[in-house]
């Protein structure tokens, strides 16, 4: 749990600083700002905007790419009002590992459980349904407390953030050829900037 | 928060719904678990001793740790088990039909299986709880 938040708030930030270099590389590729140029490199062309334009991208790239790799196989990427729309229409073995027990047993538990479940004098429209009290109650009992849960904590990698920068890094200090990944940059700038003109 | 924004419902419903979903369990406790009456025992003793030969046999007896997350703050030397975590003890007994006719909660992770069995209470009254040749099969 602690690692898919800290995954977020870099993908978070990642996001930001790509929208702010962006708009850097425009106000300087228009001539309105003045940094500084590639000239160690060899690219006397290319803005140092671009350059961390690049980098960002790269990072983000490499951060929304390795958003699940953490997790378990069977992991679905859960969203507001995921219990609504999604938990009812996973297959069996999806539906075990979330509610710890098949549709059957889910079913007769609920008929065992329903006059207990019931609070006298809270029967308003926002009431929380039966159904819902019981799968919220299920998921937090299966997820916290469990030993799964404690392994996500304890495990420690660097994080994929650094790794993306240095391998960019490396790329980009080596001024023998351009990677495949900057063509795409190219690409991506020129589209940019062309929605920016327009 | 994140089981609060994957049901679309706050934090603190997240708890309530958590507390009465266990205190709904909990009232079922009293129906389903259930030691078995001195007639039903005779059946459940005669039928392992026709199945598996076991004299005296109603039941299968195991334990189990239920993890805890955190550590907890008093005395959690005692909540340190075998498996590298913190944890509680549990024991439970079922039949020769899988059904658990006693659950012994309550014991924190470093007591062993055989001390739980000790203080449980079809242990305490073997007695009147147990047939006569009865024997704890305890499974490591």
């Amino acid at each position: 749990m602690v690692r898919v938040s800290r995954k977020q708030v870099a993908i978070g930030q990642g996001e930001r600083r790509v929208r702010f270099v962006t708009a850097l590389a425009l106000l300087e590729v228009t001539g309105r700002v003045r940094l500084r140029t590639m000239v160690r490199l060899g690219l006397r062309r290319m803005p140092l905007s671009l350059l961390l334009l690049a980098r960002q991208r790269d990072r983000l790239c490499t951060l929304l790419q390795n958003r699940y790799l953490h997790l378990g196989r069977d992991f679905v990427p859960k969203s507001v009002n995921w219990a609504l729309f999604v938990l009812d229409a996973l297959p069996e073995h999806i539906w075990r590992l979330f509610m710890r027990m098949d549709r059957a047993t889910y079913a007769h538990l609920a008929t065992l459980l329903e006059p207990h479940l019931r609070i006298p004098g809270r029967r308003t429209s926002r009431a929380l349904s039966l159904d819902m009290v019981q799968k919220a109650g299920l998921y937090r009992l299966g997820d916290y407390g469990g030993s799964s849960s404690t392994y996500l904590g304890c495990r420690s990698s660097p994080p994929p953030a650094f790794k993306a920068c240095s391998r960019f890094l490396s790329f980009s200090c080596a001024p023998t050829a351009i990677p495949d990944s900057r063509i795409c940059f190219w690409l991506f700038s020129l589209r940019v900037f062309s929605l920016g003109v327009i | 928060m994140v089981i609060a924004s994957v049901f679309g419902i706050s934090p603190g419903s997240v708890v309530n719904c958590t507390k009465l979903f266990v205190r709904a369990v909990k009232k079922l406790t009293k129906d389903y678990i259930v030691w078995p009456s001195a007639r039903r025992r005779r059946e459940l003793a005669a039928y392992a001793r026709e199945t598996f030969g076991f004299r005296g046999c109603v039941g299968s007896v195991d334990g189990s740790q239920v993890p805890l997350t955190y550590a907890p703050r008093p005395q959690l030397w005692t909540f340190w088990e075998r498996h590298d975590r913190y944890s509680v003890h549990m024991l439970m007994v079922c039949d020769h039909m899988r059904n658990i006719i006693s659950v012994t909660p309550g014991f924190r992770g470093a007591a062993g299986d055989a001390l739980v069995q000790h203080y449980a209470d079809w242990s305490r009254a073997r007695a009147s709880t147990l047939p006569t040749w009865s024997t704890s099969w305890l499974r490591a």
